[in-house]
């Protein structure tokens, strides 16, 4: 048996703490350890996306980190934006745009839209395409993923918009 | 017809599938028992060897393996296969580890089970494997020589299969032709690359000797026919589930041999088994698909008409056949669809498909096609050329133009409009401001290219395609359908999805063949415990034999729906209306019955039916189409810029007119038209699959492997023409591959289009940037006697 490491982690607010070999991929304490299955394995090497997290508030690869690396971190994953059970404007854009096909790329090019969206809420066409060029899709062809963003943008103005006094 | 109503030929989102924005979709990695034991394999580091010694006792031994074992260990558990039971194919003796000989690099010598594939990873490098290396078979027609070694060393040569077809005199027509382009063409060899890779969860259930498989799958009845004959279990002890699928393209058709040495663990071990690949075991050993080499010669009249065509094609099918899926039909489909669009009378071509030391061959999005419309559409504009005809001309002297059309291979098109569908393309594009603006621009020293491509796509093969061949993969399609006692109503077929959305699509034309709310129907696909037989998704034929299927039994429930409310509410049938979920009687709204009142006397009260009538509202409908079932037409438009310093293709707008016939759902047709492009579009400029002379793939992780991103990825326009195929259940036509069927050839002709003043001839594929600069310079050089850097 190798030796663990103890380590402590909050994701999607809820605190967990697990025991985990040094080596053990952070995307794969996130999938098997605490289940959080929306979190996709497509590639291992740092290249597809699918396996995008929000590590402390920036997009990282979750199969390119460590979770030891993670120790003390505050992660998001897709199954923490609508924890409420309504779904988020960027998952509700993503339905009525077409943006998804076989839905494995999905939760990280939410996240990535997520991201996207929390620093420029009105991003360009351009400003979309690179947010999200580290994010493979192999079934929409992007243009409807494009779509997607720009809806959730224009439902998170909406959103914003009928909170104001 | 298709029903008319709420839903059909509306843009339905796919609410049904909102489990995936939330990261809640069942993949098969996310499925796990207690208990359960993870696989990693031993692969050959070789492409051509004998084995000398497999040895997994270290691995054995070690106190955290579960298991170690080599083909020897399998014995009395898991039968070989061969290539195909019948059909124009020489056999090979094909066993799931290797034994003897390897013939890849990649193919499994060895599996280790452990805890996890951490582990079961480490214990692989306790297995000592000994080589006696060959010489590797890496070129297709090299493997064609005489003297070449063989891969299968009882066979004569390296040929698997060699079909010849000929019809009419092309000789004697070729002789007399105005202008013959002679050419030869290459495609690369590319592999689908699904974000989810494949992967399989078996269990052995002891007691009642059952095995139960999980595995992401376009055809779960295949899986479990083929997993009967190499396990030597009876059909009925197996269940095959295929859970969410992230994305298959033809590549999760066959049944490889990792996913039947899984299923024998499993009943070793008594313990599920999981086995699921990483990115480097996808892109090394996933079917390949693709690669061929084609000879052309194509003899054209002084008006422009194509006369005849002879062809050579030299098709590669890798070192073995999966089980499933042959190494056969990628070529035979390039040289039977070879003339497309146009009307040819005098064809003949000889096939040869060639096993090389590369990994197997089989079926991608497409089959064939892409690579039979690039050299077809090629050819177009080289006799374009050489007659000084618009490349748009020359399309329009050759297109079918009467319908019925009987190909030269034998093929219907059953109806069409393909002269139109080429001028509202060209119309929509703006062709002729386009030719100006080229001119324009050429003059400073820019370099526009027009590409135009027409094409046909078969869709929905029928006739007992594969069956004739002895597959056990069925090209009728069936479909359960049930009106429950609560008033829902609920589909199971035999088809599958993987991502189209093809619930949706069905769903739509249920909920209005019976004229109820769309969220009452529910469809479910891919286990072979609730599916009747049918064909799972290949050939586009997801909405050409799952809609008929499933129009055909709405159309049968809803009749006997009208029969026992015509009967408990004393009217005749024909004045039975179905609306929102009620049956009613014409011109008296207050006389009507609830569905689940009708259920409820169909289920409960049986002896309040029609005299006669078959208690229940549960009906089955199976439907075969013929072969192949109708074709899909396109025609594409694509104007790039091609930058001669730097070989970059910019482009610059992409127009599509698509007759796939009338649309169920406008926002999945786009869906898969656009994603099927943008795959095509990953082959024409970046993805190849590259091999060195020792037989090592040099592109085995994504880095190598360039796929294309959304930076990539163009604005597509896409166009409808509808002409419903009278084929087909309600006209429909298939659309899956049609938009990738295009793609090589009109980015090809694009940009041949651009480099014409270079004089550089475009017959290979991808145009990366570095082939780009190298037809620049190499002509640049052949013309001036200087290079190109020289002159600066």
């Amino acid at each position: 048996m190798r030796a663990r490491v103890a380590i402590a982690l909050r994701v999607n607010g809820q605190p967990y703490r697990l025991e985990v070999e040094p080596r053990r991929l952070l995307a794969d304490a996130l999938r098997r350890d605490l289940g959080f299955t929306g979190v996709h394995v497509g590639c291992e090497h740092g290249v597809c996306g699918a396996c995008t997290v929000l590590l402390d508030g920036e997009l990282v690869r979750s199969c390119l980190m460590f979770a030891v690396q993670a120790d003390g971190c505050e992660i998001l994953t897709v199954e923490g934006l609508n924890v409420s059970g309504d779904l988020h404007p960027i998952q509700r854009a993503f339905i009525e745009e077409f943006g998804f096909q076989c839905g494995f790329c999905t939760p990280g090019m939410i996240l990535a839209a997520y991201r996207l969206l929390q620093e420029r809420p009105h991003p360009s066409e351009k400003e979309i395409r690179r947010a999200l060029a580290g994010n493979l899709c192999r079934c929409t062809g992007y243009a409807d993923i494009l779509r997607s963003v720009q809806r959730a943008a224009a439902l998170l103005a909406e959103a914003e918009e009928s909170r104001a006094p | 017809m298709l029903p008319s109503g709420r839903y059909v030929g509306q843009r339905v989102p796919r609410w049904e599938d909102r489990r995936f924005v939330q990261g809640r979709g069942r993949y098969l990695d996310d499925l796990n028992f207690p208990e359960q034991v993870e696989v990693a394999f031993v692969r050959s580091l070789h492409a051509h060897a004998r084995l000398l010694r497999v040895d997994v006792e270290a691995a054995r031994k070690h106190p955290e393996a579960v298991g170690a074992y080599t083909w020897e260990d399998l014995q009395g558990l898991l039968r070989p296969y061969w290539t195909m039971p019948r059909g124009p194919i020489r056999q090979a003796y094909v066993t799931p580890l290797a034994s003897g000989k390897v013939r890849w690099v990649g193919e499994p010598v060895a599996v280790v089970a452990a805890r996890d594939r951490y582990v079961a990873e480490d214990l692989c490098e306790l297995v000592t494997v000994e080589y006696e290396p060959l010489p590797a078979v890496v070129d297709a027609c090299d493997a064609m020589q005489r003297d070449c070694p063989r891969l299968y060393e009882e066979w004569p040569d390296n040929v698997v299969s060699r079909q010849t077809f000929r019809a009419g005199d092309p000789e004697a027509q070729l002789a007399n032709c105005a202008v013959v382009i002679r050419k030869r063409f290459r495609s690369n060899r590319v592999t689908a690359v699904p974000l989810e890779g494949r992967g399989i969860l078996a269990r052995w259930d002891p007691l009642e000797e059952t095995l139960t498989v999980w595995m992401g799958h376009q055809d779960v009845h295949l899986v479990r026919s083929v997993l009967s004959e190499v396990l030597e279990l009876p059909l009925a002890r197996i269940r095959v589930i295929s859970p969410d699928v992230g994305g298959a393209f033809g590549i999760k058709l066959p049944i490889y041999p990792e996913e039947m040495v899984v299923c024998a663990l499993a009943r070793i071990l008594k313990r599920p088994v999981k086995w699921v690949q990483d990115r480097k075991e996808s892109l090394l050993g996933d079917t390949h698909a693709r690669e061929a080499v084609v000879d052309v010669e194509a003899g054209f009249d002084a008006e422009g008409r194509i006369r005849a065509m002879r062809v050579h094609i030299v098709s590669d099918a890798g070192a073995y056949a999966v089980a499933g899926r042959g190494p056969v039909i990628e070529g035979s489909m390039l040289a039977r669809e070879l003339p497309g669009p146009y009307d040819l009378r005098h064809y003949a071509y000889t096939l040869d498909v060639v096993m090389t030391n590369k990994a197997p061959v089989a079926v991608y999005r497409g089959v064939g096609i892409p690579v039979s419309t690039f050299v077809m559409e090629r050819v177009m504009d080289l006799a374009a050329d050489a007659l000084n005809f618009d490349p748009a001309e020359i399309r329009r002297r050759n297109l079918v133009r009467t319908f019925p059309y009987t190909t030269v291979t034998g093929h219907v098109y059953d109806a069409g409009q393909y002269v139109e569908g080429l001028e509202k393309a060209l119309e929509l594009v703006d062709y002729r401001r386009w030719r100006v603006e080229q001119a324009r621009l050429r003059e400073q020293g820019r370099y526009l290219g027009i590409g135009i491509c027409c094409l046909v796509d078969a869709t929905a093969r029928g006739g007992g395609f594969y069956g004739r061949l002895g597959l056990k993969a069925a090209s009728q399609e069936g479909c359960i359908l049930r009106i429950d006692p609560a008033g829902g109503v609920s589909a199971a077929l035999g088809t599958t999805s993987q991502g189209q959305g093809l619930g949706t699509a069905l769903a739509q034309l249920i909920a209005d063949t019976l004229a109820l709310p769309l969220e009452r129907v529910t469809v479910v696909m891919g286990d072979t415990a609730t599916a009747p037989y049918g064909g799972g998704a290949w050939a586009s034929r997801g909405a050409v034999a799952g809609g008929a299927v499933a129009l055909l039994a709405a159309r049968r429930l809803r009749e006997k729906v009208q029969h026992i409310a015509a009967h408990l509410l004393e009217a005749a049938p024909e004045d039975i209306e179905l609306a929102d979920g009620r049956a009613f009687v014409r011109g008296a709204p207050t006389r009507s019955l609830s569905l689940e009142e009708i259920a409820h006397t169909a289920y409960f009260v049986a002896a309040d039916l029609p005299r006669g009538m078959e208690p229940g509202l549960e009906v089955m409908v199976h439907w075969e189409p013929e072969i192949p079932a109708t074709f899909a037409y396109a025609a594409q438009v694509m104007v790039v810029e091609v930058h001669p310093e730097t070989g970059a293709i910019e482009i610059l707008k992409y127009l599509v007119v698509e007759d796939c016939g009338p649309l169920i759902n406008p926002g999945l047709v786009d869906g898969q038209l656009r994603g099927g492009i943008l795959q095509g579009l990953g082959q024409a400029l970046y993805e190849d699959l590259v091999y060195d002379a020792q037989g090592q793939l040099l592109t085995s992780t994504l880095m190598d492997y360039v796929l294309p991103g959304i930076q990539e990825a163009p604005e597509i326009e896409i166009h409808h023409m509808s002409t419903p195929s009278p084929r087909t259940v309600g006209g429909l036509r298939g659309v899956a591959e049609s938009g990738t069927a295009g793609v090589l050839a009109v980015v090809a002709n694009a940009v041949a289009d651009a480099l014409k003043p270079f004089g550089a001839e475009v017959t290979a594929l991808p145009l990366s940037p570095a082939r780009v600069v190298e037809l620049i310079q190499d002509r640049r050089e052949w013309t001036t006697g200087t290079s190109y850097t020289e002159g600066g």
